[in-house]
């Protein structure tokens, strides 16, 4: 199909824009209130642009410094020109270690390259494991959105797949869609030998890559095969642990509204332990970022991939991501397939009103609009067509005013014709575009210009000495009451426990040891755990020690390294003494958690527990239990990741 | 003694609704300014500009400034968007002298608010009133405040909210012909919202949307009436 027969159909899918529409409100609407939250967040928004541009141009230093420490811990570090390159790494890693089956996490740079297609003509299997992505690949369809792959499906679509290609019986509960998931991705994640997944920032000075997710399908991907293979962007590189900060302060209440996600993973290299893969390798991908990088568009490459802008472009709403058959759709898409070498996309750019609301959502303020038009501008200049002659005469008659008023005389005759009260109904090409929906105005008898008489009764001076001219008026500037530096501890703590119930987990606060020993021993009962080896407070509840039965254990029992007071969340770092799987299989995790280690917010707390990046394979940020929002943005807990989240805070 | 303004018209309004440029002179003449109209200044490039005719924009927008360098005092244009294109395309296209003329220019209501149209003129009228935020005042000059505050200054009328008040009305220039149906979609969106709204009069500071939002109605055959913020301002002005 062509884009104009995409955009026919599209127009007229009004199930598509029910979908669209109340999607892309409930998250604008998410992301208004999730940023109020920010301190300074318009400093912030400026900060994070300034950063993002000044990387630009650093990439290959960024990809050196990366490189030095990330390869110090045992990660391969690849990089690849293209998506054939990336592809031929990937199979190449999976020959050499016999690797067959593959589970693979939300990954658009992986959509760019087609990596599934070329990894399955390897003889190599991958399954999807995001469960929005999940349903795209078993419709053999294509995600429609970034961050929400099938915002164009219902309940009863996603239904429908399910029980088409998995041979279940029809149901449109959001829940029982995502726990038929659940268990059919379960037994892909135990069986998978390779973890793909992508990646949301690659930090240079820690040589670690961010992952952010809800459901807890990348901690799986990134936790529990053999190999993790990460194919990430080039322009997904920051130089330092705060600059990736502060865009994750932006990111996740951009894309979905969520002051952070359920999970932030630091991975930082192979395992260390009996647990994590045995090979991390991570394949920089340049695929036609350099091209874009070196011309006048390369602002784009700041982009964060939150999708905010799609959520915010009127056009977006009214075609659906399917219509720029288009790895990126979107005015972000818009501009970066436009920009990318070749001309493949070249349309693309006229899928624009120029209203702004992308450049004025967008959390690191691209000129997204700016780019727009100088895209087009490309183009005209490649390719004017016709409308080069019609621009050249317009030019012409505009500098040239009294050709224009000459001219005017024939026009007005014309377009006047056939007009009723100023007004007509039907027009030949090119106007018959804007009649086909709508009555065209015709100029009027006498322009303003034929009828203007300029005032002769008063002496015209110049600007500054006018008696009329008055002072406006600032309003007076009022100094903000200043909030006040009370005791942290109290504040902090009953912050952490506000937060961490927002997002549903269940919080005892206990006086002491004794207490948190009795609470812990309420809530798991008699039944064996999964565990780390060393739980504060001199806690000891049994342990499963049989791996067959890891993935059916019910209660997962961790400490933690950190909390989190701003968000609610936990700092897991992994260790041999502290594995991932008791946070990550059991349906249901209880984490103790000291007070004295909650810290304000992220920000604070990498700082504090920077030791956790050098010493722990990965690290951890956990808001609350597992959670999926793809099927028509219905919140379901308990998706990969446990389903509950109880944390005993001790003294 | 008295200042004087450079008006610039606007091809739209110019040839289309000279109504609307001679209420914005009534306007400013009605706060003590000299209006003076730079003839030969037509069009501000625009539609070549949003297309991706840069070469023919510029021979547009040197033409203009060339003409405007000849003028003296404020230049004032009853649209966000041309404004728009004065203050940051023209600069975009490295046209000598573009940002001389910039600082300079301003949108009508916002020139009018800023010299203290509300404290110096007085409104009264009746309706019900609908205000059409349009995209390149809204968000590209980030005015919004003025126009409403001059709305509201009317005694008699109601101001009602639209529903999705920010959201484009799809006209976008020449997109409203190349994607009519994207364009035709976005119409029939703000058209819903105008209707809903029981407004009985529909406003903006735009009249490219305000026509296309107009050319819709009267095809839906809905009696809204829609009318440029300086016209209704100027109607209602008390002497």
């Amino acid at each position: 199909m062509t884009l104009e027969e995409r955009i026919a159909r599209a127009v007229q899918d009004d199930h598509l824009h029910a979908a669209l529409g109340t999607a892309a409100r409930t998250l604008r609407e998410r992301r208004a209130v999730a940023l109020t939250s920010v301190e300074d967040v318009e400093g912030v928004r400026d900060a994070a642009r300034a950063q993002r541009l000044a990387g630009i141009p650093q990439v290959d230093a960024l990809i050196s410094g990366f490189t030095e420490r990330a390869s110090a811990r045992g990660v391969h570090v690849h990089r690849a020109a293209d998506g054939a390159e990336a592809i031929a790494r990937v199979v190449s890693i999976a020959e050499r270690l016999g690797l067959r089956r593959a589970v693979k996490s939300k990954s658009m740079a992986t959509e760019e390259i087609h990596l599934n297609a070329g990894l399955e003509a390897a003889g190599i299997a991958v399954r999807e494991t995001d469960l929005g992505e999940y349903i795209v690949q078993l419709a053999d369809d294509r995600p429609s959105h970034i961050i929400l792959p099938i915002v164009h499906m219902d309940r009863s679509d996603v239904g429908r797949v399910m029980e088409r290609e998995l041979d279940v019986p029809f149901t449109d509960e959001p829940e029982e869609l995502a726990a038929i998931a659940r268990a059919r991705l379960r037994e892909d994640f135990l069986a998978a030998d390779l973890g793909i997944s992508g990646a949301n920032l690659a930090v240079a000075e820690t040589g670690g890559i961010v992952l952010v997710s809800n459901e807890g399908n990348i901690r799986m991907v990134t936790s529990l095969p053999r190999v993790h293979v990460a194919i990430v962007g080039t322009d997904k590189l920051v130089p330092t642990l705060a600059d990736a900060e502060r865009i994750l302060r932006l990111l996740s209440r951009s894309a979905t509204g969520q002051q952070s996600t359920v999970y932030t993973t630091f991975v930082n290299g192979p395992r260390t332990d009996d647990e994590g893969p045995d090979e991390v390798h991570v394949v920089f991908l340049d695929n036609g970022r350099a091209h874009i990088r070196a011309g006048e568009h390369a602002e784009i490459l700041g982009c964060i991939r939150c999708g905010a802008c799609l959520n915010a472009c009127p056009v977006y709403r009214q075609v659906g991501g399917h219509t720029y058959d288009a790895t990126y759709p979107g005015p972000l898409g818009a501009v970066f397939m436009a920009a990318l070498p070749g001309e493949d996309h070249e349309e693309l750019p006229s899928l624009c009103t120029l209203c702004g609301a992308c450049e004025q959502i967008c959390p690191v303020r691209l000129d997204l609009p700016g780019m727009l038009l100088s895209l087009r501008a490309e183009k005209a200049a490649r390719r004017g067509g016709s409308r080069r002659l019609a621009m050249r005469l317009f030019a012409a008659l505009m500098s040239r005013p009294w050709l224009l008023r000459l001219g005017r005389r024939i026009g007005s005759w014309w377009l006047r014709r056939g007009s009723s009260d100023g007004w007509r109904s039907s027009a030949p090409a090119p106007l018959a575009g804007w009649t086909a929906s709508r009555d065209l105005p015709v100029p009027a008898r006498a322009s303003f210009w034929d009828t203007f008489v300029e005032d002769p009764s008063v002496a015209a001076v110049s600007a500054q000495s006018s008696p009329q001219q008055t002072t406006f008026h600032a309003p007076e500037s009022h100094t903000s009451p200043g909030s006040s530096q009370s005791s942290p501890t109290q504040t902090t703590l009953a912050t952490f426990v506000a937060a961490a119930e927002a997002l549903t987990a269940t919080v005892f606060i206990e006086d002491d040891a004794a207490a948190v020993c009795a609470r812990v021993a309420s809530l798991i009962g008699d039944a064996p755990v999964l565990r780390w080896d060393h739980l504060p407070y001199g806690l000891d509840p049994a342990g499963v020690d049989d791996p067959a039965q890891w993935p059916h254990t019910a209660i997962g029992v961790t400490g933690a390294d950190g909390g989190i007071a701003a968000t609610g969340a936990l700092i897991l770092g992994s260790r041999a003494d502290q594995p991932r799987r008791p946070s990550l299989l059991p349906p249901h995790h209880i984490a103790v958690l000291r007070r004295g280690d909650i810290h304000d917010d992220l920000e604070a707390a990498l700082i504090a527990r920077r030791d956790l990046l050098d010493s722990c394979s990965s690290v951890h940020v956990i808001a609350g239990p597992s959670r999926t929002a793809d099927i028509e943005l219905h919140l379901t807990l308990g998706v990969h990741g446990p389903g509950r989240v109880t944390i005993v805070i001790g003294p | 003694m008295t200042e004087t303004v450079q008006l610039v018209p606007t091809c739209l309004a110019g040839e289309l609704r000279p109504e609307v440029a001679h209420a914005s002179v009534t306007l400013l003449r009605a706060m003590g300014l000299h209006v003076q109209v730079p003839r030969d200044v037509v069009c501000c490039g625009q539609p070549a500009f949003n297309t991706g005719f840069r070469p023919e924009a510029r021979r547009v927008a040197r033409h203009d400034v060339a003409c405007l360098r000849a003028t003296d005092g404020p230049v004032v244009l009853p649209s966000g968007s041309c404004a728009h294109t004065i203050t940051h395309a023209w600069s975009a296209l490295n046209v000598d002298g573009a940002d001389a003329i910039a600082v300079r220019t301003s949108e009508l209501t916002d020139f009018l608010v800023a010299r203290g149209a509300l404290a110096h003129l007085q409104f009264r009228g009746s309706g019900t009133v609908g205000y059409h935020a349009s995209c390149h005042l809204l968000r590209g000059m980030g005015i919004d405040d003025a126009p409403r505050a001059l709305l509201d200054s009317i005694e008699g009328i109601t101001v009602v909210p639209l529903q999705d008040a920010e959201e484009c009305c799809g006209f976008g220039g020449s997109f409203s012909v190349d994607r009519e149906p994207i364009s035709t979609a976005l119409l029939t969106r703000k058209m819903d919202a105008v209707e809903a709204s029981g407004a009985t009069i529909l406003t903006g500071c735009d009249l490219g949307c305000l026509l296309h939002i107009e050319g819709g109605l009267r095809r839906r055959g809905c009696p809204v009436r829609v009318v440029h913020i300086a016209q209704l301002l100027a109607e209602c002005l008390v002497p």
